[in-house]
């Protein structure tokens, strides 16, 4: 499991992976929050779950990775722990794990604009890797 | 798969580069790169080129996909994009507008010279930090719900001048008054609301600025006279859009369009370029939708001049009024819109898109200000944090060749992570300083990924739209204050 950064001129991709797709997609929200925030800080106060319906799994993963930028904004929090309970051809549900933005203790960095569909990528694998750029 | 077209730019002349139909299959017409030979060589391997010519595959495009000279790597477009459709049979995309609704620009003149700034410089920059909330999640002073977020998503920065937060005459100098007519709330969806409601009057993030800045040259003295700016003259810059709330519409059509595109068969070459008919119901729509966040960016940008204004009287011990601080023009680089153009000798109504590019109206055009009717549209250029900025004014040139379009910035040359690893261990915080330039920043490692080299120079961005006549350089602007997210 794990994750990195790949080159984009104006925005950041990211490049994630793990055992099973799902793991490979919590993974790629913890780079997402990681862009944002210094994850070891982050506490798990709160919690939050989503659901997103698609027509395919990429667009599950972008879907999913914008409902969590939505928090950011919304509500002021964010993740540090992802669980992806369960994840189909069409669904998705996950929970996430974290808190409310404190930026004395979480020394907050970019803000995401978006998770798009420019060179989405998902393999299977193993290990399942996925790829998805981010509008910063 | 997209196809590898960069080696066939072809050269017009010193400052435009042509794609040729053929480049890639499908292309309804060419591209045209507005470019110097060092641009253009430097696009070689780029994406961006990639980008134009999948722009010109989409149905009812006019005479050429565009791009300016600080063109770079987008997703769907290319950043510095400019692509026109004819409103009977063309398309709207939303990736042609961006995630960011209405990002633009805004100048607010000062009557103070760089003089009066000296011994006020940090506590200057202190109040701009603390009075314009910057950085991940920044929110404004106050939320805003319900039918108060509906009247400023109609209202734009008139209701923001309506409810206190500027003065009347700060919308004549705006785009559109400030505000798009044909805005409808209703369709911008719950999400996109909730993400917006608590940030009127917050800059976000990235490349978003306030910057105080000092006019260090005037290329045009007629000019400049009627937008009144002179040498030595302090004046602020404003780089910021719609927040959140534009982000969600961005990502809410997306999807809405890529339902579109598939049902009615258009073969999109990028997910990103996911389109719908202009005549079409999700069409419309979305244009009802981004009018609205298009009107939340230029409300967004009118609380901030306010909170700018109220800095600088706690500073000066003067009001806003008495320091001259007046709204030179407010633009944006990141919408779509219904224009008048020539195509083939005949004025005809298309829409246009700038991902990227400013709008560069010249004199006497009827969207021009009346006061600058003889001079031409005031075009806003930002630069990098650490050179300068520009200030331009429209051409003939744009309206022949580009749709009354030019470039919005710099353009990035360096990703974020390469900017990172090349700044590592330097204190730009002190190089900055040595060069006259305070910095406010609520994250150190923005300053390394901001730094000048991950920018293209902006001077020789400004001067290719200066030599192809698409807009005119005015005056030169340094910073000398830079507060970011």
């Amino acid at each position: 499991m794990g994750y990195r950064t790949t080159e984009h001129t104006a925005d950041i991709g990211i490049e994630a992976w793990g055992e099973s797709l799902p793991l490979a997609f919590e993974e790629a929200a913890r780079a997402m929050f990681s862009l944002m925030v210094d994850l070891d800080t982050v506490a798990e106060r709160a919690t939050r779950t989503q659901t997103v319906h698609a027509f395919e799994r990429g667009d599950l993963l972008v879907g999913w990775l914008n409902e969590l930028i939505g928090l950011v904004d919304s509500e002021g929090l964010v993740f540090r722990r992802f669980v992806v309970s369960s994840l189909t051809e069409r669904d998705l549900t996950a929970r996430s794990y974290g808190e409310p933005i404190d930026p004395a203790r979480h020394s907050p960095h970019l803000a995401v604009k978006a998770a798009t569909y420019h060179r989405l990528a998902l393999d299977d694998g193993p290990p399942a890797r996925v790829h998805v750029v981010l509008d910063i | 798969m997209t196809v590898s077209v960069a080696a066939r730019l072809e050269p017009i002349d010193g400052c435009r580069w042509r794609l040729p139909r053929g480049s890639r299959p499908g292309m309804h017409v060419p591209g045209i790169v507005y470019a110097d030979a060092a641009m253009a060589a430097e696009l070689e391997h780029d994406p961006a080129l990639d980008q134009v010519a999948n722009v010109a595959t989409l149905p009812g495009i006019v005479r050429a996909s565009l791009a300016m000279p600080d063109i770079h790597w987008g997703y769907g477009f290319a950043i510095g994009g400019v692509a026109a459709f004819r409103l009977s049979d063309g398309v709207v995309a939303a990736g042609g507008v961006g995630y960011d609704i209405n990002c633009g620009t805004r100048i607010i003149r000062t009557t103070l010279t760089r003089s009066d700034l000296e011994a006020v410089t940090d506590r200057l920059a202190d109040e701009l930090a603390q009075r314009v909330p910057a950085g991940l999640a920044s929110q404004g002073p106050t939320a805003r719900a319900g039918s108060e977020l509906d009247a400023i998503l109609r209202g734009g920065a008139r209701w923001a001048v309506e409810h206190g937060l500027g003065w009347p005459d700060d919308l004549e100098t705006c785009e559109e008054r400030g505000a798009m007519d044909g805005a409808d709330p209703g369709l911008v969806s719950a999400r996109a609301k909730e993400r917006g409601r608590g940030q009127l009057g917050s800059l976000g993030s990235g490349n978003h600025f306030v910057e105080v800045e000092a006019v260090d040259e005037v290329f045009d003295d007629r000019v400049a006279a009627a937008f009144g700016v002179s040498t030595g003259q302090i004046v602020v810059f404003l780089h910021t859009g719609s927040r959140g709330l534009g982000h969600q519409v961005c990502t809410d059509f997306l999807g809405v369009m890529g339902d579109a595109a598939r049902r009615s068969g258009i073969q999109l070459p990028d997910r990103q370029l996911a389109c719908a008919y202009i005549r079409s119901k999700e069409g419309q729509e979305y244009l009802a939708a981004m009018r609205a966040a298009a009107n939340f960016a230029w409300a967004n940008r009118q609380a901030i001049t306010h909170a700018v204004r109220g800095a600088f009287t706690a500073v000066f011990r003067r009001s806003a009024d008495a320091l001259g601080m007046s709204v030179l023009y407010d633009v944006a680089h990141n919408i779509a819109k219904v224009e008048r153009h020539a195509d083939d000798g005949e004025s005809v109504e298309v829409l246009v898109h700038r991902k990227g590019a400013t709008r560069a109206f010249p004199a006497h055009h009827p969207d021009v200000p009346a006061r600058y009717a003889a001079a031409g549209q005031p075009v806003l250029i930002p630069g990098d944090m650490g050179r300068y900025s520009f200030l331009c004014v429209g051409a003939d040139g744009a309206m022949r060749e580009t749709f009354g379009s030019t470039c919005h910035g710099a353009g990035r040359r360096q990703s974020r992570h390469a900017a990172l690893r090349e700044q590592r261990g330097v204190d730009l915080v002190s190089l900055l300083r040595a060069k006259g330039i305070t910095v406010r920043v609520t994250d150190r490692r923005l300053l390394g990924e901001e730094a000048s080299s991950a920018y293209k120079d902006v001077a020789s961005v400004v001067e290719v739209c200066d030599r192809a006549g698409i807009a005119r350089k005015v005056a030169r602007l340094r910073p000398i204050i830079v507060v970011k997210g």
